[in-house]
């Protein structure tokens, strides 16, 4: 019986996707589960007002929406032409110029659900349940959230006699609870899962963080969720909600359209002949794709843009000094670009994992972090170890008195009678650091300082050894190296990892390093070092033909996302031969830093004019709502080798990963790049897509009224749904985009039938690629024409824009 | 003279940058928030430099003055000036970067000011009809500002709310003041309130005084008016902290202006007192359950209010000051903070695990807790040579309360010569300043004896009645009481929208 109302539960919550907590925020596809439909289907673009305003810009040309058309519906180039007005139309063109005249987009955004009272009466005991450091914990919580609610529904006054006297008595499971109200509310059972899914519908943030929570965690289920959701509308004899209905799209026929369309574009009238074949040509673009057509074209504009940027570029014979592995995040695309100014630093990118997937706790820290991708579940702890215990003694007991101090204060916030005292003796204090913190935030660093000072910072070492046996270890890196393609090593090989600083601010998870689970990068960064740093690892490498010499040291890095500042970790390790090499490279990179904040300060709002000291000074300000631009504008992915986009300015719009076909002979580099790191950049592209075409469904609102609970999400105001998404800031600055929303644009450089196979064996690859929720356009190799994946295979773009003579 | 300049400088700044704002049509947002910010700091400057004014000049000829203006800036006048235009000074530079890009920045900027502006003018008022009337001004330019995101339903339900809430304590005040003027022919003189409650009959007497403290815990927050401040966080950070730090507070205001007819009447100043202990217990049970980092601070603020109220109610008129001073600078920072959770906790991630503790450093633990705040209390009055009204004594057991909580949990945490050190010189240091402050603030209100004073003794009742929470909170099974309050904190602290409270009863009177 349980089964199978469990079983009816996932099928009904299958296209809910699961939300991440707020400290470990991981940016996912909200439409995720409908990425086996096609995104004309179910995706959702902006209004056609939009579209129109970008095509008298001049954002989106003519010769975009018929490469758009064409490459949506390929027939069309064999479809013949049709004379109109004086002069020959091709079908595509037809069909493009239907688009810019008449609106035939329908899509409407489905009203907003009319709000439900059992939502209200849900969403505070779902809080109260979750709340991770509760005051006053919920009485019965270790039992599970069915039995703590069953016992206290009864007492809630905001219940009417007769519904509190119907909850003394349900059933002590919440898999019975649900099974005896779905038979109440539904006896014949054939609509159980429609109620289901319907139901899941009223509070879409909480059930998807209780999906995730329910896997991550276990001490919550949907079926709790739903029983109590159907369990207080069956006590209060509320309706069950009605199914929105589907937005109805523009139902016009074919002749309707072609009636439309030739007086737009002749001004005779036209003969019944014309009429039909126009009609012919229309019915092969029917209206429920006009409006991805539009997103297309708008996308397209970019790709060529992008493409003829790539032009092939020399490559370079010289022996680089310093190589440096950057994550494939868009922001490390500018500094990559700065510091190839220097021409003995050469560049990689790699996903900011570094391909070491671990649980991370520092020196005798209490709380570990997850720093590997959201796919992955952690299976190695590494923590620190130092050789200095005097000074870590020293260190423990300075932090172990700013605990005490903490708690202190936090008894005394929290015990009853005590915080009336507190803010009579504390207020004034606090009233003199807000003033400092407004008015000169650079004073915080000053506090910083102090407490560095007091905690004696400590020289460690990660134990990676001690997670990883040595064979594990060997293979993490030659993955590493074959994915990056190094076929040669530089005397210092700097992995830089990345993360974000800012203050007072609750989506500081979204600005450090997706890849690391919303985490800095550093402890990867450190991690991979030693592994490669091991001479009984390279050892072992040298075995397989991946020879790192003994001049080559690699050195962990940390690139500040807001300061463009790269700081070495680690540097007790570095032996002495490359000190002057490293301070060379610090040099530089200081320099290239300046550059990039300078660069970025164009389109950072409110930053025209300012220093760069002033524009540091945002990792520290409190009232700072945007630190930094994170990955506003992400538009693309290139995997290929460097060489294809060296000293291209690519505006820190593209994920850049290095791969070298040459170094990868059976592709399974490849493969794991595309079904890794590629699905990393294209949840993080999404959520930003979607966050942008309708942040009231899909975005967290304006971080204005967030009011957060715990670390675990966000509300806006006093109650009611968890938000999910990204906040207004992150994308938009008022009424004003910060990021085009544009489906990711996949570049590729390797054998096209190795992607080819690649695709065809990964199912998420086919669901994204033949759906078109990202577009994919590769080359063999340098000189090679680029083609695009289409309906019906590999095409190139010159194929495209031919039409066949004729009708 | 110099005194009137700066007074009309600290009173004129906010009105003026509420009007730029409004005037100058070519302005973007951002500039005119900044204008506003500076022009409103601007004037708590002019509000600071009173005090050495006041203390080095005799304002005897001034003080005509600004009777003509309609103003009496008295040194509780000075000194809630500070805070209202400080306060407002601050948020406002945090909210030029805060809401950057914001659609409805301007409305914020205008606003903001009308409600510093008023705020004001109201402490600086003279007449009675003259606080009354800037009293109503600050009600409708606060449900002006919790408008800003008027296109949210929970937005326009939280202005709802407070409008009904403020309707309804401002007629109570605006009936006391038509008594008031009536019985004394025209409008009446805060200096003079006095002789004109001589000229009243005691049960009109008791009835204007009761009436003058319902409008003070409506504006507070305080049951049975305490529903309107949970349903205003639909508004964005600034806006929250510029009503918990510089709005809420002006109902202890209220009743230290009107003293001579509150403080005379039993049953205002009882009304008060139990009101406020009531809205105290009841504030901090529920702020216990809340979830949200913004709830518990609305909670904490009803519970404050509450603290405040009791100490009005028991004569306590400094500390009451003092303590609204405090807490509007303590709540301000919380608020702008809000949203420190996520880098607290990661920051605390790295902290090593906590030790149990052993049995002998618990005890000295505690044996330092209890004599530490006890010895330095008493230490400072001694040494400091005050004398203190038992309402003020009574005040004082909160401080060795919370002194005592916190050591306690400083050294049960870690305890170390360090720590122990540290927090013994903390709490001695922290227990003189507080008696020295308080002391001083005694001395310049100078607020004469209250008549009608609650006992110092009821304060027993409020604080079993917190006592006995905390043992509610460690009674860790718990029991079907337990249970029931749990049930009703949690429904309590939510506000219920209309739509939800109106399709239960639909259901109840529909046919099962």
């Amino acid at each position: 019986m349980s089964l199978g109302v469990r079983a009816a539960v996932t099928r009904a919550t299958r296209t809910v996707v699961p939300m991440w907590p707020l400290s470990s925020f991981i940016a996912v596809n909200p439409l995720g589960a409908h990425e086996s439909e096609d995104f004309a289907i179910s995706g959702v673009t902006r209004p056609r007002n939009a579209y129109l305003a970008d095509y008298a810009s001049g954002r989106i040309s003519g010769a975009d929406l018929v490469a758009a058309v064409l490459h949506r519906v390929p027939e069309l180039a064999g479809a013949g032409n049709v004379t109109l007005g004086g002069r020959v139309w091709t079908a595509a063109e037809l069909v493009a110029s239907e688009l810019v005249h008449a609106d035939h987009h329908g899509r409407t955004t489905p009203p907003p659900p009319s709000p439900d009272p059992v939502d209200e009466l849900v969403s505070i005991w779902i809080a109260a349940y979750l709340d991770p450091h509760p005051l006053w914990e919920m009485p019965d919580r270790d039992q599970g959230l069915w039995a703590a609610w069953t016992t206290m529904t009864r007492y809630d006054p905001r219940l009417p006699k007769m519904a509190r006297k119907r909850l003394r008595d349900i059933p002590r499971t919440a898999d019975e609870a649900l099974a005896q109200a779905l038979a109440r509310l539904d006896p014949s059972g054939s609509r159980t899962e429609a109620i289901l899914r319907q139901e899941a519908l009223g509070l879409p943030g909480w059930v998807a963080h209780i999906k995730w929570r329910a896997e991550h965690v276990g001490d919550i289920n949907l079926t709790s969720y739903l029983a109590i959701r159907l369990t207080l509308r069956w006590a209060l004899d509320l309706p069950l909600p009605l199914a929105v209905k589907k937005p109805e799209l523009g139902s016009a026929t074919v002749w309707e359209r072609a009636g439309t369309i030739i007086p737009a574009l002749a001004e005779d009238s036209a003969s019944p002949d014309t009429l039909a074949r126009v009609a012919r040509i229309l019915t092969l673009h029917p209206p429920h794709l006009h409006a991805s057509t539009w997103q297309s074209a708008y996308e397209e504009h970019y790709r060529l843009q992008l493409v003829a940027t790539l032009s092939p570029t020399t490559t370079r014979d010289l022996q680089s000094a310093v190589q440096l592995v950057m994550c494939i995040d868009p922001r490390s695309e500018g500094m990559r670009r700065h510091l190839e100014a220097d021409l003995e630093i050469e560049t990689y990118g790699f996903a900011g994992f570094f391909g070491v997937p671990i649980r991370f706790a520092s020196y005798q820290a209490r709380g570990t972090i997850d720093s590997l991708p959201a796919l992955i579940a952690p299976r190695h702890a590494v923590t620190e170890t130092t050789n200095d215990l005097p000074r870590a003694r020293r260190r423990t007991n300075a932090l172990r008195f700013r605990d005490a101090l903490a708690a202190g204060v936090h008894a005394s916030e929290t015990t009853p009678a005590a915080p009336f005292a507190l803010a009579e003796t504390l207020g004034w204090f606090f009233g003199a650091g807000a003033l400092l913190r407004t008015l000169w935030p650079g004073t915080i660093r000053a506090r910083e300082r102090l407490h560095r000072q007091a905690t004696p910072a400590l020289s460690t070492e990660v134990t990676i050894a001690d997670a990883f046996t040595l064979e594990e270890r060997a293979s993490l890196a030659e993955t590493a190296i074959r994915m990056m393609g190094l076929d040669r090593f530089a005397p210092l090989v700097v992995l830089a990892g990345h993360g974000s600083s800012s203050a007072n601010n609750l989506y500081q998870s979204a600005l450090d390093c997706g890849a690391c689970g919303g985490n800095p990068g550093a402890a990867n960064a450190r991690a991979a070092t030693a592994i490669f740093n091991d001479p009984q690892v390279r050892r072992i490498l040298a075995g397989r033909g991946l020879a790192i010499p003994e001049t080559t040291v690699f050195v962990a890095a940390e690139h500040n996302t807001v300061s463009d500042r790269i700081d070495i970790l680690d540097r007790h390790l570095l032996p002495e031969s490359h000190i002057d090499v490293l301070n060379e490279f610090i040099g530089t990179q200081r320099i290239a830093a300046d550059l990039l904040v300078r660069e970025r300060s164009s389109e950072l709002p409110g930053a025209s004019g300012h220093s760069l000291a002033r524009l540091r000074r945002r990792a520290h300000d409190w009232a700072e709502v945007y630190p930094e631009l994170g990955l506003a504008g992400n538009a693309a992915m290139i995997i290929g080798p460097r060489a294809m986009t060296r000293g291209v300015n690519l505006e820190r719009r593209v994920f850049l990963h290095s791969y070298v076909p040459e170094l990868d002979p059976d592709g399974s580099a490849l493969e794991t790049i595309m079904t890794a790191p590629l699905v990393v950049a294209q949840w993080i592209n999404h959520q930003y897509y979607f966050s942008t075409v309708d942040q009231n469904r899909w975005g967290a609102g304006t971080k204005t009224i967030h009011n957060a609970i715990g670390t675990i999400g966000v509300l806006a105001g006093h109650g009611g749904d968890l938000k999910s998404g990204l906040p207004l800031q992150s994308v938009a600055v008022g009424n004003t985009n910060l990021h085009e929303p544009m489906r990711l644009t996949v570049l590729i450089q390797a054998p096209l039938d190795r992607i080819g196979t690649i695709i065809s064996r990964n199912q998420v690859l086919r669901d994204l690629f033949d759906n078109n929720w990202i577009a994919l356009t590769a080359r063999d190799s340098q000189h090679s024409p680029w083609h695009r994946y289409g309906t019906y295979g590999w095409h190139t773009d010159t194929e495209l824009g031919q039409t066949t003579e004729g009708d | 003279m110099i005194e009137l300049v700066f007074v009309l400088c600290a009173l004129i700044a906010a009105p003026c940058a509420a009007l730029s704002a409004v005037l100058v049509r070519r302005w973007t947002a951002d500039s005119a928030a900044r204008f506003a910010a500076t022009v409103v700091a601007v004037g708590s400057v002019a509000a600071m430099c009173l005090v050495p004014i006041r203390l080095m000049t005799s304002h005897e000829g001034n003080s005509l003055l600004l009777e003509s203006l309609g103003l009496n800036v008295d040194w509780l006048a000075v000194v809630v000036l500070m805070l209202v235009l400080g306060l407002s000074a601050l948020i406002q530079f945090f909210a030029v970067r805060y809401l950057r890009g914001d659609a409805r920045q301007m409305w914020f900027v205008v606003t903001a000011n009308l409600v510093t502006a008023s705020t004001a003018v109201m402490v600086c008022a003279n007449t009675i009809l003259g606080f009354g009337l800037s009293w109503v001004a600050a009600g409708a330019s606060l449900v002006a500002l919790l408008a800003m995101y008027s296109h949210l339903p929970q937005a326009r339900g939280g202005a709802r709310r407070t409008a009904i809430s403020f309707v309804l304590g401002d007629l109570p005040l605006i009936t006391a003041l038509i008594l008031l003027a009536v019985s004394a022919d025209g409008d009446v003189a805060f200096a003079d309130l006095r002789n004109a409650m001589a000229g009243l009959p005691i049960p009109l007497a008791t009835v204007v005084a009761v009436l003058l403290v319902i409008p003070a815990l409506a504006r507070s927050s305080q049951v049975p008016f305490h529903g309107w401040l949970p349903a205003t966080l639909a508004a964005p950070t600034p806006v929250s902290a510029l009503m918990h730090a510089g709005v809420v507070n002006a109902g202890a205001i209220l009743v230290l202006r009107f003293s001579p007819v509150i403080g005379e009447s039993t049953a205002a100043m009882s009304l008060i007192f139990f009101a406020g202990a009531l809205t105290l217990v009841y504030a901090s049970a529920i702020r216990l359950i809340k979830p949200d980092v913004k709830g518990r601070l609305v909670f904490s603020t009803i519970a404050q209010m509450g603290f405040m109220m009791l100490a009005c109610g028991m004569g306590a008129f400094a500390a009451a000051v003092f303590h609204l001073i405090a807490h509007g600078l303590f709540k301000a920072t919380l608020f702008l903070g809000a949203g420190s959770g996520v880098a607290r906790e990661a920051r605390q991630r790295a902290w090593p695990a906590r030790q149990v503790t052993r049995w002998p450093q618990a005890t000295a633990a505690i044996a330092v807790a209890i004599s530490v705040p006890i010895g330095s209390i008493v230490a400072a009055r001694v040494l400091l040579g005050v004398e203190l009204s038992p309402a003020s004594q009574a005040l004082q057991l909160f401080v060795v309360l919370t002194a005592a909580v916190a050591l306690v949990s400083t050294l049960w945490t870690h305890f170390s010569a360090t720590t122990a050190l540290v927090g013994s010189f903390a709490i001695t240091g922290l227990a003189f300043g507080y008696t020295a402050l308080i002391t001083l603030f005694d001395r310049a209100l100078a607020f004469g004896p209250v008549a009608a004073a609650v006992n110092a003794w009821w304060l027993l009742i409020p604080g079993v009645a917190l006592i006995a929470l905390q043992l509610v909170l460690l009674n860790r099974p718990g029991n079907g009481a337990t249970r029931r309050l749990y049930a009703l904190g949690l429904a309590a602290g939510t506000p219920t929208t209309r739509i939800t409270r109106q399709s239960i009863a639909r259901q109840i009177g529909a046919p099962s």
